[in-house]
């Protein structure tokens, strides 16, 4: 009896016209924008579970915080949100946008905005800021929604231009174009973002002194491309298995000057590390692991590379036209050393051939004679202008202590390898036996 | 088909009562086993530098104790004159080469199988084992590599008049093949204009069974990008299912013909000598 | 010897498809968006208005992403034996000898890598794009050989600038650009001013 009263009561409270914050509640479309208008400068917004239609645009310095199943979904030729006042924070929203245009899902015009722990699904560009200055970008999950079309015709993930001093942290993008782009700005800051099956995983482009550190991504056509660009500082990390794309790399400069890459991990990638026309970089105690093709340098000098693990590449290192770097106590795997004096560097260079580059620079046909063991003869009867190849001076004997476990994190199982084992082997004794052994 | 069988089954006899099946077996095993040895270069999924190293160590092996022993069974039968012999029983000539090829083939795979088992068997002992997918890409690759240069062999053996020839001529096909390749074909296709080289290129790879083979296995490996933008609709091609099939199309091709021209030789000598 | 022969006929008959495609100038090549890089910069070359390629006396083709990577291509292979260089018209996206094509200049254009060059067919195309974007100057091929590259990257945010210096969009003129296979002659407008007009409005707020 009383619970019935109790249900007719609740019935009634719903029914009753509502004051106007308590309409928003309600999961109709009620207008974003109309929530954004009503509320004053400086105020909190809560927005209430429910379905939102877009496009919304945020003039005044607000923190819209989005309860559990919010989302905004969007039609239309604007941005779904476009953040104009300085100082916004958006936190928890869900965003759907499946129109495609230029200027992006959201799209930040102002300083010191925070979007956090959004979750994008975009046809577009998911973030894209445009002279916006000290914001930051923390935590968002994005993912294409704009069908299968191939990834250089997709939008970008985060994509900022010409803006400053932001933090871009802990993000996940994946199957986008460049997961996150950095076009011109300075002092940008790019930590523990994830970037997966994107076209470049993390992107500079005339940037100066951009920090991206301990980012990690697989399957991109190239994990991080730093081009023109002055003064980065790239550390800690992980890109593996760039290797789809006959140009794929983990991390790629051109034109990269004055910056520091270290600590990082390339690994199973086509190239681990490729520089061209860069110069006075530091590159050093990074590992470069089972890739096709370890480091391959190109007209560039005043590089210091250093310190370095090479093991397990196909082939290590290719260089032309770079003997200006200062090569050194790099760990190379395939190189047997001779240390006499027992400093543990070895006492014979490693020289580093460009003859197979030069030729597949020239004809790049031949290219198919990679890891042919007669391209192995070739190259050892080859010496030309030896003086002009980078060589390390001094390889260490043993990897440095920083080497440590595959990133991976996975063993070739040895039950699977042990049974393929056993059935190859029973089938040989056994046909020796039949043939061989037999008194018949 | 039943003398092809009755061939092939006294070559299985010969080959495993006679010391070289076991002196190349204990060879091949040697160089397996010394994958385990590696320190930390294990043979991980895909193409790696374990992989690669292995691919050349057989390329160099394989093909040149294939060309030697098939060649000199071939080359022995007529020296011997067991071949005489057989030649006056009811039995097709074509039957007679089949059946010699299939039982060298067998013993051959036997010797592989043998090295590769006592690899994943030890190496999951140690708890080093190499990835099973890859041990299994390469035991097709070894076979493949046995069955091409096996049809090379019965082409040299039919030619060669004596075990002599036949070893020079094996060496010689082993160091054109494997180690000279790349030299001659870029110092010629050099001498070709520019949008040539690729088509030539290819239409020679298609004729050396040994890159044919090792191509195959690099990509089936995941490694195909490693050859760059030229071949990448190829390199696609040959990923997939239709790759598989096109590749033991031209490997059936390549048996087939060398068989055949084997067959048109001996059946020229069996007549006219 | 059969083996000998095959090679012989197959030698020949690649000689006559060869010889097939003589006289005249060579044809433009396709750009494959999965295979193709900027034989300069090393980014990846996009099917759209700004790609060119340039044709050596062997026929080797290089493709570049923009205009001006082809030129910084020239400088540095001044050796190079080039036998004809193709441009885009911006418009159709036909291929267009680059010495009968007209080109369009200003800073502020957005190209891949920024060098601010757009290619047309003919001048009146260019004349139009200048017109509508109310800035640059108009050049032929002899007055483009003069042209001092730059990428104009410098004065992004320096205070000058009207219309907006949105230039340089390499990676996301996928959304632009990208467009332009797919409907035809409207994808520069539409990227470009859409990018133009924030980034001017932003300028503008930052110096407020």
């Amino acid at each position: 009896m009383l619970r019935a009263a109790a249900a007719l009561l609740a019935f009634a409270a719903a029914a009753w016209p509502l004051p106007p914050a308590a309409a928003q509640d309600a999961r109709t479309s009620a207008s974003l924008q109309e929530l954004v208008d009503q509320a004053e400068a400086g105020q909190t917004v809560r927005i209430p579970a429910g379905e939102y239609a877009g496009p919304v645009v945020v003039d005044k310095p607000l923190r819209l915080l989005a309860e559990d199943g919010a989302r905004l979904v969007h039609h239309g030729p604007e941005p779904a949100l476009r953040i104009t006042a300085d100082g916004v924070e958006v936190r928890g929203l869900i965003v759907e946008d499946a129109e495609r245009r230029d200027a992006g899902t959201i799209l930040v015009e102002a300083d010191n905005v925070r979007l956090a722990e959004l979750t994008i699904r975009t046809a577009s560009r998911a973030v894209r800021m445009v002279g916006a200055d000290g914001g930051e970008i923390l935590d968002n999950a994005i993912e294409w929604a704009g069908g299968n079309v191939p990834v250089s015709r997709r939008g970008n993930g985060i994509d900022l231009y010409d803006s400053h001093r932001n933090r871009i942290a802990g993000n996940t993008v994946s199957d986008m174009h460049d997961g996150i782009y950095v076009e011109g700005g300075d002092g940008n800051v790019v930590e523990h973002n994830r970037v997966e099956r994107s076209r470049y995983g993390i992107h500079l482009m005339y940037t100066g002194q951009t920090v991206v550190r301990d980012n990690s991504g697989s399957q991109n056509i190239t994990g991080i491309m730093a081009m023109t660009s002055h003064g980065a500082e790239v550390t800690g990390n992980v890109f593996v298995k760039q290797h789809e794309n006959v140009h794929s790399q983990g991390i790629l400069l051109f034109d990269v000057r004055d910056s520091l890459f270290a600590d990082n991990i390339v690994e199973g990638n086509r190239v681990g590390f490729y520089v061209e026309e860069s110069h006075g970089n530091r590159i050093t105690g990074n590992e470069i692991r089972q890739n096709y093709i370890g480091v391959q340098i190109l007209s560039s000098a005043g590089n210091l590379i250093e310190r370095n693990v090479f093991a397990g590449n196909v082939a290590d290192a290719e260089a032309v036209d770079s003997a200006g770097n200062e090569v050194r106590e790099n760990y190379w795997d395939a190189f047997a050393g001779l240390d006499a004096d027992g400093d543990g560097r070895s006492d014979l260079p490693n020289p580093v051939n460009p003859f197979f580059l030069k030729l597949t620079g020239a004809v790049p046909a031949f290219q198919l004679f990679f890891g042919s063991p007669g391209m192995a003869f070739l190259e050892g009867l080859y010496a030309s202008g030896r003086e002009a190849w980078l060589e390390d001076a001094a390889p260490l004997m043993e990897p440095p202590e920083t080497a440590g476990d595959d990133p991976d994190g996975r063993r070739p199982s040895d039950a699977a390898a042990g049974a393929l084992g056993l059935t190859l082997l029973a089938a040989a004794v056994l046909n020796i036996w039949y043939w061989g052994l037999r008194r018949s | 088909m039943r003398s092809a069988a009755h061939v092939a089954a006294r070559e299985l006899r010969l080959g495993f009562r006679n010391p070289w099946a076991y002196s190349f077996m204990a060879l091949f095993c040697l160089f397996s086993l010394s994958l385990l040895l590696m320190p930390a270069d294990r043979l991980q999924e895909g193409y790696s530098a374990a992989a690669g190293s292995l691919l050349n160590l057989m390329l160099y092996l394989l093909p040149l104790m294939t060309l030697l022993i098939g060649s000199f069974s071939l080359a022995s039968e007529k020296e011997e004159g067991s071949w005489d012999l057989l030649a006056t029983y009811p039995m097709g000539t074509f039957a007679f080469l089949a059946g010699k090829m299939a039982g060298l083939a067998a013993v051959l795979i036997t010797v592989v199988a043998f090295g590769f088992g006592l690899t994943g068997v030890l190496g999951a002992l140690a708890g080093k084992a190499p990835d099973a997918g890859v041990l299994g890409m390469f035991f097709a690759f070894a076979a493949g590599l046995i069955l091409l240069f096996l049809a090379a062999a019965a082409v040299i053996g039919t030619l060669a008049e004596s075990r002599w020839q036949a070893l020079t001529v094996s060496v010689a096909v082993w160091f054109f093949l494997i180690i000279a390749w790349p030299t001659l074909l870029i110092a010629g296709l050099g001498l070709l204009p520019h949008p040539w080289i690729k088509p030539a290129l290819a239409a020679l790879t298609a004729v050396n069974p040994a890159e044919l083979v090792r191509l195959f296995v690099v990509v089936k490996l995941g490694g195909g990008s490693v050859f760059g933008p030229e071949y990448y609709a190829w390199m696609n091609w040959i990923r997939g299912a239709g790759g598989t099939a096109g590749f033991l199309a031209v490997c059936l091709v390549w048996i087939a013909a060398a068989l055949m021209f084997s067959h048109v030789m001996w059946e020229r000598r069996r007549t006219h000598g | 010897m059969k083996k000998a022969k095959a090679v012989l006929i197959l030698a020949a008959a690649i000689l006559m498809i060869s010889a097939c495609g003589r006289g005249g100038d060579p044809e433009p090549a396709a750009i494959n968006e999965d295979t193709d890089k900027c034989a300069a910069c090393n980014m990846q070359v996009k099917d759209d208005g700004f790609a060119t390629q340039l044709i050596t006396k062997d026929k080797r083709v290089f493709k570049f992403d923009d205009l001006g990577c082809m030129f910084d291509w020239k400088s540095e292979n001044p050796d190079a034996d080039i036998a004809i260089e193709f441009v885009r018209d911006h418009e159709t996206l036909e291929w267009v000898k680059a010495e009968s094509a007209f080109y369009a200049y200003d800073p502020s254009f957005q190209t891949p890598m920024a060098y601010g060059v757009v290619s047309f067919r003919d001048k009146a195309s260019a004349e139009k794009y200048v017109s509508g974007h109310g800035t640059g100057v108009v050049m032929d091929w002899a007055q483009l050989q003069n042209h001092t590259w730059e990428r104009h990257k410098d004065n992004a945010h320096g205070g000058m600038h009207g219309g907006g210096e949105g230039h340089g969009n390499g990676a996301t003129d996928g959304e632009g650009h990208g467009d332009g296979p797919m409907n035809g002659n409207g994808h520069a407008g539409h990227g470009e001013e859409a990018d133009a007009d924030h980034a001017g409005k932003a300028h503008m707020e930052g110096q407020m």
